[in-house]
């Protein structure tokens, strides 16, 4: 069978700037444009789409689907590979995108199909069946601005799907309207589906994916992790996130203690300029070999004096580490210890464990600095001239 | 089911195979002729929309600049411009022959400038050639033009010039201009997505543009303020908008042919500003629609 898309290798990167005021003044100070980091969005996507399937999308928020799915549509430019199609192809990213709030309904119609590709001749046979499709026959001479947001929608649907491309693109839009309206949309498709159009579909409803897709891929940081049928990229697809959950959990808990010198007494007080010594405990569920434990010393309004991360081996389903810790030049007050325990792939999902203590001067003057400064009252010190 | 969505497609021998990215270049605008069309109707439409002169405003607005200017550079600083045609000798005729290409120039340079912005949905969400939205704006302005250049044609016969034989000059000047707009507009709009400081600075530059440009003041007066200056005149005459203002004025007010170095002049920059336009378009289109 051939294919009506072929991606190869397709790559996308995206500038993510650092500074918000991209400015004229900014880029002549630099004499260029603004500085940037490149975020690759797709990393080398290939895949077929085979004529007369429905081919889904699926993967995680952020994982490229809808990048993808703007390169097949043209609107972004891929700075690598190749995409080939096949016949006509419109796209549907966001429902009567291309509407003028201030022109009818009708005036819509027909500059929005011709920037889906239909002609005036065509689209002038289409009209009364797209209008009739919205249901808004009352409407279509009054300007789409006083169009409810679900006439706005339908109005931008039904154009859509009347273009009957060879190769439509659906980004998440089948959830629009009443449920009456869904009904009517999604029995569109099945028509499409069964006259032999190719259609593309993102979406985050695993159920919808099953329902409609024969193919699909499964999209994981911009790249293909599974390409296949349906059911099976969908399973494997849950299947992961199952297991990604899991991962959440398995550190079951964590502990923090402080103590004075090496392990000394356990803190209530430390003299400032001691040393003094944090101890990481951490329960591990089974088959996680080493966990990262972030470590941050904090004043009482929260400022990080210290801060340092490790990776750590799991012994026996648990974790211990001795820490040894600065002598703190500080202020006398209360300060904290905060440690979050995660497990090395999966940093966000942390265990977080705290500690307080108090800090005495020992004797010293109430300064971060304290010492001695010297004081010269000599007369060949000049006398302020302020008069 | 409606009967449409039973169309078989056809076989796919037949399909027309696209390659995407495409190579950028004038073939990417082949086969967008309606779309254009389309768009232009979009621009013109709802330019007056629930206005109740509608169009009367296109020429209001330099009636009522031709009133000011008449006041205060006419009565109060005593601006001359040597008489026209078959000696008429009206302030505000002569000012109307140069206020309106000059008018089209910032109007439609500065819609040129927001199409990208405005039309962001459109660049976001569907997929068509860019450079069509900017071009849509320099041409509806035409539209605007050349109906006020057809009112213009009217006060010049009531006057007592004829300006028939002269009009086929007249559009050959104003399709060289409408090629320097687009092309300006191809780089400001551009220019605006990347720098959105440029809209304000723009603002600026066409207020001393304007003034830099004798559209309200005879030329024949600053040649004679310029003694010993001919680096000014030489820099004056360097302004494409100088010789588009001077050029019509030429044609309508005085009947007479452009001199050769301001056809050249004419010719030379409405061209080049066109390729210039494009290929600076080109450079920074692909990323346009993650720039927005």
């Amino acid at each position: 069978m051939t294919a009506a898309i072929e991606a190869r290798d397709v790559h996308k990167d995206f500038r993510i700037y650092h500074e918000v005021n991209r400015s004229v003044k900014s880029a002549v100070m630099r004499r260029r444009r603004a500085r940037f980091e490149q975020f690759e969005a797709l990393k080398g996507v290939s895949f077929e789409v085979p004529q007369g399937s429905t081919f889904g999308l699926i993967g995680r928020n952020g994982s490229g689907k809808s990048t993808l799915l703007k390169c097949l549509a043209r609107i972004l430019r891929p700075e690598k590979g190749q995409i080939i199609t096949r016949g006509r192809m419109a796209a549907m990213l966001e429902l009567g995108s291309g509407f003028h709030p201030e022109l009818s309904g009708r005036e819509n119609v027909f500059l929005n199909a011709s920037i889906l590709g239909l002609s005036r001749r065509e689209a002038e046979e289409k009209f009364d069946s797209i209008v009739e499709f919205a249901g808004i026959e009352k409407f279509i001479d009054s300007p789409v601005k006083n169009y409810s947001s679900g006439m706005y929608v339908r109005l931008g649907f039904s154009v859509a799907i009347h273009v009957e491309p060879d190769v439509l693109l659906v980004d998440e839009v089948l959830a629009v309207g009443d449920e009456q309206f869904q009904r009517k949309c999604a029995e569109r498709f099945r028509a499409l589906h069964e006259s032999g159009r190719t259609i593309v579909l993102v979406s985050h409803s695993m159920r919808e994916i099953r329902e409609m897709c024969d193919q699909a891929v499964w999209l994981d940081s911009g790249v293909p992790r599974v390409v296949g049928p349906a059911e099976h990229v969908v399973r494997e697809y849950l299947e992961e996130q199952d297991s990604a959950q899991a991962a959440r959990t398995r550190v079951l808990r964590a502990g923090v203690e402080v103590f004075d010198g090496v392990d000394g007494t356990v803190l209530g007080d430390l003299a400032a300029g001691r040393p003094w010594t944090v101890r990481i405990n951490a329960d591990v569920a089974d088959g996680t070999s080493e966990v990262t434990a972030h470590l941050e010393v904090v004043t009482g309004s929260g400022t990080v004096l210290v801060s340092d991360r490790r990776t750590l081996p799991v012994d026996d389903g648990g974790v211990a580490a001795r820490v040894a810790m600065p002598p703190l030049p500080v202020l006398p007050g209360e300060y904290g210890v905060r440690v979050h325990v995660a497990t090395a792939d999966d940093p966000d999902h942390c265990v977080p464990a705290n500690a307080f203590f108090l800090v005495d001067g020992g004797g010293r003057p109430e300064s971060v600095l304290g010492g001695e400064l010297t004081w010269d009252t000599g007369a060949e010190v000049p006398q302020s001239r302020a008069s | 089911m409606t009967a449409g969505a039973q169309r078989v497609p056809a076989p796919v021998a037949d399909l027309q195979v696209h390659v995407w990215p495409t190579r950028q270049g004038i073939g990417e605008l082949r086969g967008y002729g309606e779309l254009f069309g389309n768009l232009l109707l979009r621009d013109l439409r709802s330019k007056y929309k629930r206005t109740a002169l509608g169009w009367g405003w296109s020429m209001i607005n330099p009636l009522a600049q031709v009133v000011v200017f008449t006041f205060v550079f006419r009565l109060i600083f005593r601006a001359a411009p040597p008489p026209g045609a078959n000696g008429v000798d009206s302030f505000p005729v002569w000012l109307l022959c140069g206020l309106l290409a000059w008018n089209y120039f910032t109007i439609a340079s500065n819609a040129g400038m927001r199409s990208l912005l405005d039309n962001a949905s459109l660049v976001q969400k569907t997929y068509f050639p860019r450079a069509l939205l900017i071009a849509t704006t320099t041409v509806a302005q035409i539209v605007t033009l050349l109906i006020e250049m057809g009112i213009l044609a009217m006060i010049l016969l009531v006057v007592g010039i004829v300006p028939f034989l002269w009009l086929p000059g007249v559009l050959v000047v104003l399709a060289l201009l409408a090629c320097f707009v687009t092309g300006f507009s191809l780089v400001l709009a551009v220019t605006n997505v990347y720098f959105r400081d440029t809209s304000h600075l723009m603002g600026l530059v066409f207020q001393i543009w304007f003034y830099a440009t004798p559209v309200i003041y005879p030329y024949r007066q600053l040649i004679e303020q310029a003694e010993g200056m001919p680096w000014l005149l030489w820099l004056y005459e360097a302004n494409p908008m100088f010789q588009f203002v001077e050029g019509l004025r030429d044609l309508l007010y005085y009947q007479q042919v452009p001199g050769p170095a301001s056809i050249a002049v004419m010719v030379v920059s409405g061209l080049g500003m066109l390729v210039i336009g494009w290929a600076v378009f080109l450079r920074f289109e692909p990323r346009l629609a993650e720039e927005l």
